[in-house]
């Protein structure tokens, strides 16, 4: 088909303006591929997070009772509302990872690996086993674990000795959060397993599934009926746990990639301002090829077609570019963090509503920000357009301008200074977006140097090298004597921890604490008196007296139980035992699960065990991690010596990988989002400079003709670029500020409850500036060489 | 034209570019104005083609109140109703002459779209340009761009053509070629308003208009 003139003139100018219309059009793309990229890693991962945990047919609940036989579970199952049941358990112990080093070990039992249903896991590598001896890890414990298949790991539960399990096979658990983050090891085992370490084999969990496990409500009624039943049949209920039915980092995923993703979509938002700016500068020199096409008869909307018609072609273009690759990096970033949430991705297909808004998004948007220009254009009378002489100066450069033009001595530097606001509309937007960058770029480090200043404080807050948890509760005055003798230890303190959960009317204890048993549990920890190991900051109440009865919860704690404040009571279930707590205080603590604090007093009163401890927490001479490893060592070995099994061991650098494990995602993402907004900053300042050389190319004639070489209008170009680039690094370093606030609320809000303490550095400043000052010469390079290029004739005779 | 007036807003205050000024053509009648730099004719004829609209008076070409249409009613007025020619061509670029032809057709969907390209060459024939159809502006001498000027003026067969200074920035033997072309539109029975400042061209117009400071003060009957 012919193409009608109108058309042939759109071809015309594409062909004409191909340097500026491609720079356009790689400005969109790199906006559509920062949303196209992230909506992609989105779409994936909450399908295949969801995905994932569902193929596990994961537990709606699990409820801890004596004994759980053939009988309960067909018992169970008979229960209104009950899909399905199983037998299973659940025991802490520890595995050796180092000749010093103990990891906790959290081991699931399944008295048959093929027939289970329920919280399924899937064989990578090996075999079941079919030994006692044998055990079967979680793959990504493995190297936490620091062993392989078929190799001896030492472990040992709470009662019993040391033993050595052969690991015989390696599954896929897509229920649990990584290993590496946890700092847990998980694994697999029979009861006959369990014998063979010391253990009751007896399976003390019932594994349930429901019709609709996202219905709450009916799912809690559910559940409480077998509780029931199983009560009246004469068992005994323990803790019953309804887990959020989600991957324990779902919401965190979420929370970061919605938050990412409203950072993509400012990105391509600026980058259709930018076109905006650009179509601006496209059409002045058409102004005239207006005025022309109305005087012969065009409508203005006839012309209208035309420029609407270039800018969806350089959408087009765009969205032909950046989705591609935007698919590709999105998948890239969702294998990326199915390996950090340890998914596996079955499916990377993207839908098509995915591309099909990302078209409507890479043309809608600049089109819609560009329409403007055009439609002014298009307006104007002819006799406007026909006597239009392009650019002129309005107004004389302002006073900072002056100030700074009068500071240098170079001439190149001062008409670099004063080019830059000649353009202010242009300016600002290109302003925007390198400072947008460099604000990302700045906020993200801010909120890496605040986790790690977190962490710190948490340490600080906890003045103590190890905690020892025991497998039954010991005499303290014995345990301290004997800790106390260890060389190298400075100081021990008796720490008791239980769990504990808020108390019901009708007396069970329901939990929504995930499979792991840590991500969304309530502990009870027993402060000693006088004790040197613990300074909270009291931000409500007050701390605990010597013989309180009431009680101090931290944030975390708050947060589970809503609307809870000082003078409060709580009702709590510990050990079976229903106790009622005043809340006398309330504290801040970093990266601490949600606490319930209590004198020893009050712990004897509700436990009825005075004297007694459940661990000690130990502060060691040298509190480097070899030498506080060898203290741990002695430690229990002195400990088991007298008779006390120690089932978790944990030293204050094992936690802090465990915690600093958690935003390694986050950090990263953020920082591949600043960098591709600084793409778009880059191009942006290219595309400008490309235009300010372009319209000024009459200048630059004038000034070669008057004897200015080729390296001072290559200096004018590239130092107003690297000018504009300073002055975006100022406002980003101000902008950053409340986007470092906002992120830190986010990123605390989706892991450890309250926002972290925000740190505003300007340490973030001197790398940034690097890379926009460079970035900013890379991007006017091109445009000062066309510039410095240009002979006199052919810049005089520019139209 | 009737008693037409138009002044300009400056920062110096309001400029009177044309004063009370009301002027008659005849159906194909060839008239020329004539002035100095800055006596009113390119705002006269801005006014004749709708391009800058009457500060007051009235305008009526045919059948049409000029001055009571909107600027797009404008636009499909004076693609159908007039050809304009330009001092400096002002043809498009990145079209090809023929396609710079063809473009008021276009616009105005004035002939069928198979028979537009037929028509466009057809006119550059008339003006002796056919072969170079198939270039661009730039490629062409100044004297060709205004001869595929002409030939889009008389794309869609206006009644009325009005050239702005047409033979300004040509050579003398062009120009004649140019004046002579107008005079057979004239004999075809168009009407022709030129703006010119060229005298020795009197001997081709029916008529000429002088202005100066807005106002007009003298009409010649050369050819009588």
């Amino acid at each position: 088909m012919m193409l009608s003139p109108r058309w042939r003139k759109l071809r015309g100018d594409i062909a004409q303006a191909q340097g500026r219309l491609l720079m356009m059009a790689i400005a969109i793309a790199v906006g559509v591929l920062a949303v196209a990229s992230i909506s992609t890693a989105y779409t994936i991962l909450e399908r295949e997070i969801v995905r994932n945990y569902l193929s596990t047919n994961p537990a709606a609940a699990l409820i801890d009772a004596d004994n759980i036989d053939d009988t309960v579970v067909a018992g169970a199952r008979a229960q209104e509302g009950i899909t399905g049941a199983e037998a299973a358990g659940r025991v802490t112990g520890r595995v050796q990872v180092a000749p010093n080093e103990w990891l906790p070990l959290l081991l699931f039992v399944l008295p048959d690996f093929h027939a289970a249903h329920i919280s399924t896991v899937r064989l990578e590598a090996g075999r079941w086993p079919a030994e006692p001896e044998g055990i079967v890890l979680e793959r990504t414990a493995v190297p936490v674990a620091n062993t392989a298949l078929d190799r001896e790991i030492r472990v040992q539960t709470s009662h019993g000795a040391e033993r050595s399990l052969r690991v015989t096979g390696v599954v896929h658990d897509p229920s649990l959060a990584p290993a590496w983050q946890e700092q847990t090891v998980y694994g697999y085992v029979t009861p006959a397993t369990l014998s063979f370490l010391g253990e009751d084999p007896s399976l003390r969990a019932l594994k349930m599934t429901v019709r609709d496990a996202r219905d709450r409500v009916g799912l809690e009624r559910a559940v409480v009926g077998v509780a029931d039943w199983l009560k009246g049949a004469g068992h005994s209920v323990g803790e019953i746990r309804i887990p959020p039915y989600q991957h324990p980092h779902q919401g965190m995923m979420t929370s970061v990639v919605r938050m990412l993703l409203v950072f993509s979509v400012l990105t391509l938002i600026l980058s259709a301002i930018l076109t905006a700016t650009l179509t601006s500068s496209l059409l002045s020199p058409q102004v005239r090829q207006i005025g022309v096409m109305k005087a012969i008869g065009a409508r203005s909307a006839q012309i209208m077609q035309i420029y609407v018609g270039l800018i969806a072609a350089i959408g087009m273009v765009a969205v032909g570019i950046g989705l591609p690759l935007g698919i590709v990096a999105g998948r890239a970033l969702a294998e990326n963090t199915s390996r950090m949430l340890n998914l596996e991705l079955a499916d990377r297909s993207v839908p098509a509503w995915l591309y099909a808004s990302q078209v409507l998004i890479g043309v809608g948007l600049p089109l819609a920000a560009a329409i403007l220009p055009i439609w002014i254009a298009t307006r104007r009378t002819v006799r406007e357009t026909l006597s239009d002489f392009g650019v002129r100066v309005a107004a004389g450069p302002g006073r900072l301008v002056r100030w700074l033009s009068r500071a240098g001595r170079d001439p190149a530097l001062v008409l670099a200074i004063r080019n830059s606001v000649r353009r202010k509309g242009r300016l600002a937007l290109t302003l925007g977006l390198l400072a947008a960058a460099g604000a990302m770029f700045m906020t993200s480090l801010n909120v890496k140097t605040a986790w790690q200043r977190n962490l710190a404080e948490a340490r600080a807050e906890r003045h103590f090298d190890a905690e020892f948890i025991f497998a039954e509760a010991q005499p303290a005055a014995a345990v301290l004597a004997t800790v106390s003798k260890v060389p190298g230890v400075r100081r021990v303190e008796p720490w008791s921890v239980l769990e504990t959960s808020p108390a019901r009317a009708d007396g069970l204890r329901i939990v929504r604490t995930y499979p792991d048993g840590g991500h969304g549990s309530l502990r009870l920890q027993v402060v000693p008196r006088d004790s040197a190991f613990l300074s909270p900051t009291v931000i409500a109440g007050r701390w605990l007296s010597v013989h309180d009865d009431g009680a101090v919860v931290n944030e975390q704690a708050q947060s589970m139980i809503p609307g809870l404040k000082v003078g409060d009571r709580i009702h709590l279930i510990v050990r079976g035992i229903a106790a009622e707590l005043r809340v006398a205080g309330v504290v801040r603590e970093h990266l601490n699960p949600a606490t319930v604090y209590a004198s020893p007093d009050l712990f004897a009163h509700i436990t009825g065990e005075p004297g007694l401890t459940q661990g000690v927490r130990v502060a060691v001479d040298s509190p480097d991690e070899r030498s506080a490893g060898e203290v741990i060592a002695k430690i229990e070995r002195a400990l088991g010596e007298s008779g006390v099994r120690v089932t978790q061991s944990i030293s204050q650098a094992q936690l802090g990988r465990a915690l600093g494990g958690h935003l390694y995602i986050l950090i990263f993402t953020l920082l591949a989002m600043s960098i591709l907004m600084a793409i778009v900053g880059a191009m942006g300042l290219g595309a400008a400079m490309m235009i300010s050389v372009l319209e000024r190319t009459r200048e630059f004639a004038v000034m070669r003709a008057i004897g200015a070489r080729a390296g001072v209008i290559r200096r004018g170009v590239i130092g107003e670029a690297v000018f504009v680039g300073i002055l975006s690094a100022a406002i980003a370093q101000v902008l950053s500020a409340p986007l470092t606030i906002v992120v830190d609320w986010i990123v605390g809000a989706a892991s450890i409850g309250p926002a972290l303490d925000s740190v505003l550095s300007t340490a973030s400043m001197p790398p940034w500036l690097a890379i926009v000052v460079s970035g900013a010469a890379v991007a006017s390079a091109y445009p000062a060489w066309k510039a410095s290029k240009l002979t006199i004739r052919q810049a005089l005779s520019y139209q | 034209m009737t008693a037409v007036s138009k002044a300009y807003d400056s920062a110096a205050g309001p400029i009177v570019a044309l004063r009370d000024v009301s002027l008659d053509v005849r159906q194909g009648e060839f008239v020329a104005v004539i002035g100095k730099s800055g006596s009113g004719k390119t705002t006269l004829i801005n006014l004749l083609t709708g391009i800058d609209s009457p500060s007051a008076g009235t305008i009526r070409i045919a059948s049409t109140n000029v001055h009571t249409l909107d600027q797009e009613d404008l636009s499909t007025w004076r693609g159908r109703s007039v050809g304009i020619v330009f001092q400096f061509f002002q043809l498009l670029p990145t079209l090809t002459i023929a396609e710079n032809v063809m473009l008021p057709m276009d616009f105005c969907n004035s002939y069928p779209a198979p028979e537009r390209r037929g028509r466009a060459v057809g006119l550059l024939a008339q003006m002796g340009i056919e072969d170079q159809a198939n270039k661009l502006p730039a490629e062409l001498s100044g004297g060709q761009q205004q001869r595929a000027a002409i030939a889009r003026a008389l794309a869609n067969d206006p009644p009325l053509i009005v050239a702005d200074e047409p033979t300004g920035n040509l050579d003398s033997r062009t120009s004649e070629e140019v004046m002579d072309f107008f005079s057979r539109l004239v004999g075809s029975g168009k009407t022709v308003v030129m703006v010119t400042h060229e005298r020795d061209l009197a001997r081709y117009f029916a008529r000429s208009i002088t202005l100066m400071d807005g106002a007009i003060v003298g009409v010649e009957a050369p050819r009588s």
